[in-house]
């Protein structure tokens, strides 16, 4: 009863942002563009592809970043980060400090700035700088969804 | 004077001439059958040389735009399967409007054949 007790709060919190996000992530707020846009990072980056689905639009454009391809379709962009991703296990980390909001005129916002892109997340050393710009949109529940991922390496 | 497929600085050049002009049925030939085309002001993109093309006529013909890119801040830079042209430039919606728009534009090209075809068409609007 004591260890229930004090787990409640916790249970309460996850059941909240359960509700909020639809992810299970204590506090996550789909609402929150900022907030979603670090929980796709978190994901990413933990490897978690099939939990970032509910934050992906499904006509959601991805652009490979060492590629002229582009994937469409958040199906089609899960599988190939399970297929391609899952091993190298790729790391994006933002700088938040140089990260800009913009507004499109459909209602959409574009995130942006500078990041440290690691390939491989067993070889930190081969860290490359990019550029990201990612597109996001609404659902008819005003939560926000990844619709436009590009990056360019840095020259 | 015929535009040489093989370098990519006149394709650009002529991709950007065609497109000034309303031409969007030349460009089919400089343009990847799978190239993906983000729409500046929108957070939708089109993939499908046709689909790309048919939106372009659709949407574009009337208000006719106008990309104008700065020669001097041009740059490219090599991907594995292709390049990257890029650089700042000037965006006017509609033709003869006033209001003209500073943007950051990265078009990345692939190489078929030793033909250039644009395979990817980002932009954004800066400032």
């Amino acid at each position: 009863l004591l260890v229930l007790a004090a787990a409640t709060p916790f249970i309460w919190r996850w059941l909240k942002g359960s509700e909020k996000g639809g992810l299970g992530m204590p506090g996550f707020d789909q609402k929150d563009l900022q907030q979603t846009f670090l929980s796709l990072r978190d994901l990413f980056n933990a490897g978690d592809y099939e939990g970032m689905r509910a934050l992906l639009h499904p006509n959601l454009t991805w652009k490979k970043l060492h590629s002229a391809d582009s994937i469409t379709g958040a199906d089609g962009v899960i599988q190939w980060l399970k297929d391609s991703k899952r091993i190298p296990n790729p790391q994006f980390n933002p700088d938040l400090n140089q990260e800009s909001t913009s507004h499109l005129r459909d209602g959409g916002v574009q995130i942006s700035g500078p990041a440290e892109w690691l390939a491989e997340k067993a070889k930190p050393k081969d860290v490359e700088s990019i550029e990201y710009n990612f597109t996001f949109t609404t659902d008819r529940d005003d939560r926000w969804l990844l619709i436009s991922a590009f990056g360019r390496v840095m020259p | 004077m015929p535009v040489d497929p093989t370098n990519i600085d006149e394709v650009f050049d002529q991709l950007k001439k065609l497109f000034n002009d309303g031409k969007y049925d030349d460009m089919r030939q400089f343009l990847d059958p799978n190239i993906t085309w983000k729409m500046l002001h929108h957070a939708d993109s089109f993939t499908g040389v046709d689909k790309v093309i048919q939106w372009l006529k659709d949407n574009k013909a009337a208000l006719n735009p106008q990309f104008g890119p700065d020669p001097s801040r041009k740059t490219t830079n090599s991907n594995p399967d292709g390049k990257l042209v890029e650089g700042p430039a000037k965006w006017q919606a509609s033709k003869g409007s006033l209001h003209i728009e500073d943007i950051e534009y990265h078009f990345t090209f692939t190489n078929q054949g030793g033909s250039w075809l644009l395979k990817n068409a980002f932009g954004v609007v800066v400032g």
